[in-house]
């Protein structure tokens, strides 16, 4: 036999079957209607069915096993992850497309350490998420035991709400309340600490006891009849008004009613990289994605604005510039559920604290009288100067960077969305491909666009693409990736494998930390540790049994393409060896106002330093100065 | 530097005091005086420490106003329209 047919017979016997997975119950499951004497672990299963969870991204450990014994009895697909990062990744991404909370279960220690990045990053873009930890025995805490960590402590600051349940006869109520405050007011992450104690001791679980206790937990609404009034008497005199949302209107459902609004009023809109997909791409009054990154008329219009309405928008210093000088010539009015939000970045005219249902229902309501109608009638007529203005400033843009026989990432971007579905679902990570994506992104469903974007996290798009597949198995699902992002989830191909989940993955591969490396070209001096090497993608996808394919010309996209997006088995990795050295454009630089864009790279080449310059041309010329730093 | 007292009810249990406490340290808020009362589910908590800016208190109020863990911050941090307008016009 040939040395090469041997390898592979010894390493399929080495390679275990994967198992089915376990969906079935059995007559233990769901039936508890009465109060009844269970475990710990039985009452933790029992509860999360009766919170109606049917799914869970997790990975056992030692302190959690009492719920991994019980756990092939209850009607819950549990999903056996890589690394606790990828659970609670693929629980955000579940979330994100499903408006529900994300369940993710880990261990003690370790386990627990490794889900914080997934936690904080739920956490800075409002996902309902309720994260389970086991931990040592009660006993054992503080003795620095095996796999013991204060993960309370640690999640404190990142966290929504957090407790550690002491007792067998508050884990009921603990996951009652966790997933209450998870899917509430402004949703949030959730993590509940449970003692291995608490899964072993008994108790009764009484299937009717509803009880909440949070006393320091409410979402009142802040409005008056008079500042609605108030409100309306300036949308009314606006002659430049703009309506800028976020992802504040996807959290909320109000998609249908911001468009109302908008048209009501005749608003042009603007969105923020969270509330992509919140208003339709194609309607004739959406201007498109402001900030750092986004497009050069959107920003200009907030920066022309007499009037900006902000409606469910935290405002992020990557979305406003210099907050001393944003939207300076507008009366801001604000409408958001946290209080804590109004007048945090921006100062406003008018914080409308409430739902924004609520508020725009309220609104639209008002406009009904014949008074409104004759005020809106007279502000009107100068709206349609606005909107040519507003086309006047879309004249000013980057140019394509299409060039024949080089594969550019921005083309690479375009055809993927070209190809897709209106259903289709994108992720992305974190660097220069998510700008060009959020530039380009042409599907007009919420929860189409799932991006993390407050703490900007590298590695969340594709465990966020496999939670989101799992939601919607039906649906195309692609996450656009960088090589530096990827490389940090990759192990999470084989939890897609295993479950058969078809997410397709496009790296735009340029060898480099693309970010990075543009920032240093044009903001500091010299590149330095941003090449990045990358294995062979399509050997890789093989060996895990996925799909891989490489595309290195413009002419071998449309074919790769529609393959990959037909397959419906298994993960799909195209590695496309894209341009190495593209810069993301318009680009606002940081600390500056966003009107002072760079739209094309001639403008950043004037800002630029002279020092700057002449690095980038010849990096021999870097000298320190006299005091040993450099220019 | 203005100094300002911030009073409020916390569930400890829940590592409440941790909570308020972190989010002062973050701030780069230290507090001068601390008294904390109650053991039971409601511990009453008073800081003093220096906080020049009004603004920045404000935010810093309600921030933890919103806190789970936190019930009955004082001095209350919702404004109504009329009082934020002085603030922003003083």
């Amino acid at each position: 036999m040939a040395i090469n047919q041997q390898k592979q017979m010894a390493s399929a016997s080495l390679r275990p079957a994967i198992k089915p997975v376990d969906t079935a119950g059995s007559a233990l499951a769901s039936t508890v209607r009465q109060p009844q004497e269970l475990t710990g672990a039985q009452i933790f299963l029992q509860a999360l069915v009766d919170e109606g969870v049917e799914t869970i991204f997790g990975l056992p450990g030692g302190v959690i096993l009492p719920i991994y014994e019980y756990l092939p009895d209850y009607p819950l697909e549990h999903i056996l992850v890589r690394h606790e990062q990828g659970a609670v990744h693929m629980a955000e991404g579940y979330a994100k497309a499903t408006g529900r909370a994300g369940v993710s279960l880990v261990t003690s220690g370790p386990g627990a350490t490794n889900a914080v990045t997934g936690i904080a990053d739920a956490f800075y873009d409002s996902v309902p998420l309720v994260v389970f930890t086991g931990n040592v025995a009660s006993n054992l805490l503080g003795n620095d035991a095996f796999q013991e960590a204060d993960i309370a402590g640690m999640t404190r600051c990142c966290t929504k709400h957090n407790l550690v349940v002491r007792r067998i006869d508050q884990l009921a109520q603990a996951i009652r309340e966790a997933f209450h405050i998870a899917t509430t007011g402004r949703p949030g992450p959730v993590l509940v600490d449970i003692p291995k104690d608490v899964l072993t001791a008994m108790a009764t679980y009484d299937p009717s006891e509803r009880q909440i206790y949070l006393p320091g937990y409410a979402n009142p609404e802040h409005f008056t009849d008079e500042e609605l009034d108030t409100t309306l008497e300036i949308l009314q005199s606006a002659k430049q008004p703009v309506l800028l949302m976020g992802g504040g209107v996807i959290t909320a459902n109000a998609s249908e009613k911001v468009v109302a609004f908008a048209e009501r009023f005749k608003i042009p809109v603007a969105s923020s990289l969270m509330g992509l997909g919140g208003f339709p791409n194609q309607h004739p009054q959406y201007l498109g994605f402001c900030g750092m990154h986004g497009h050069y008329w959107a920003n200009i219009a907030i920066a022309n604005a007499d009037v900006l309405l902000i409606v469910g928008n935290r405002l992020g210093e990557r979305q406003t510039g210099a907050t001393s000088r944003f939207a300076k010539n507008a009366k801001i009015i604000h409408i958001d559920l946290d209080p804590s939000t109004l007048e945090k970045n921006v100062d406003t005219f008018l914080p409308l604290q409430g739902d924004i249902n609520n508020i725009l229902s309220a609104l639209l309501d008002k406009t009904e009288s014949s008074e409104a109608q004759a005020g809106f009638a007279k502000s009107m007529a100068t709206r349609n100067n606005w909107y040519q203005a507003i086309e006047g400033y879309k004249q000013r843009k980057p140019a394509k960077n299409h060039q024949e026989n080089l594969l550019t990432p921005e083309l690479v971007i375009e055809q993927l969305f070209s190809h897709m579905p209106a259903d289709a679902i994108v992720t992305t990570e974190v660097g220069q491909h998510q700008m060009w994506a959020a530039q380009r992104f042409n599907l007009s469903q919420p929860r189409s666009w799932l991006t993390s974007g407050g703490l900007g996290t590298m590695g969340f798009g594709f465990p966020a693409a496999i939670g989101a597949q799992k939601a919607f198995p039906d649906r195309l699902v692609v996450d656009i990736a960088g090589d530096g992002s990827f490389q940090m989830t990759l192990q999470e191909i084989a939890t897609a494998v295993d479950y058969k989940l078809p997410v397709k993955v496009a790296i735009i591969n340029n060898g480099h930390l693309g970010m990075i490396r543009q920032w240093q070209g044009k903001i500091y001096t010299r590149e330095s540790q941003a090449v990045m090497t990358s294995p062979d993608y399509v050997k890789l996808a093989e060996a895990y049994g996925a799909k891989g394919f490489v595309v290195n010309h413009p002419s071998e996209l449309d074919a790769v393409i529609k393959e990959a997006y037909a397959i419906t088995d298994r993960p799909v990795l195209i590695d496309f060896r894209v341009q190495e050295k593209a810069d993301v454009y318009p680009w606002v630089p940081a600390g500056g106002a966003n009107e002072q864009q760079w739209v094309t790279s001639d403008d950043a080449t004037a800002s630029q330093s002279p020092q700057s310059k002449a690095n980038a041309t010849n990096p021999q010329t870097i000298k320190p100065n006299k005091d040993g730093g450099f220019a | 530097m203005s100094e300002r007292t911030l009073t409020c009810k916390l569930q400890n249990q829940l590592g409440g005091l941790d909570k308020l406490l972190g989010a002062l340290t973050h701030r780069g808020f230290l507090p001068k005086h601390m008294h904390c009362e109650g053991q039971g589910d409601l511990m009453s908590v008073r800081i003093i420490f220096d906080c020049e800016d009004d603004h920045t208190f404000y935010k810093l109020l309600k921030y933890v106003d919103k806190q789970i863990m936190v019930v009955d911050v004082q001095p209350r941090p919702n404004f109504s329209v009329s009082e934020a307008l002085a603030i922003m016009n003083s």
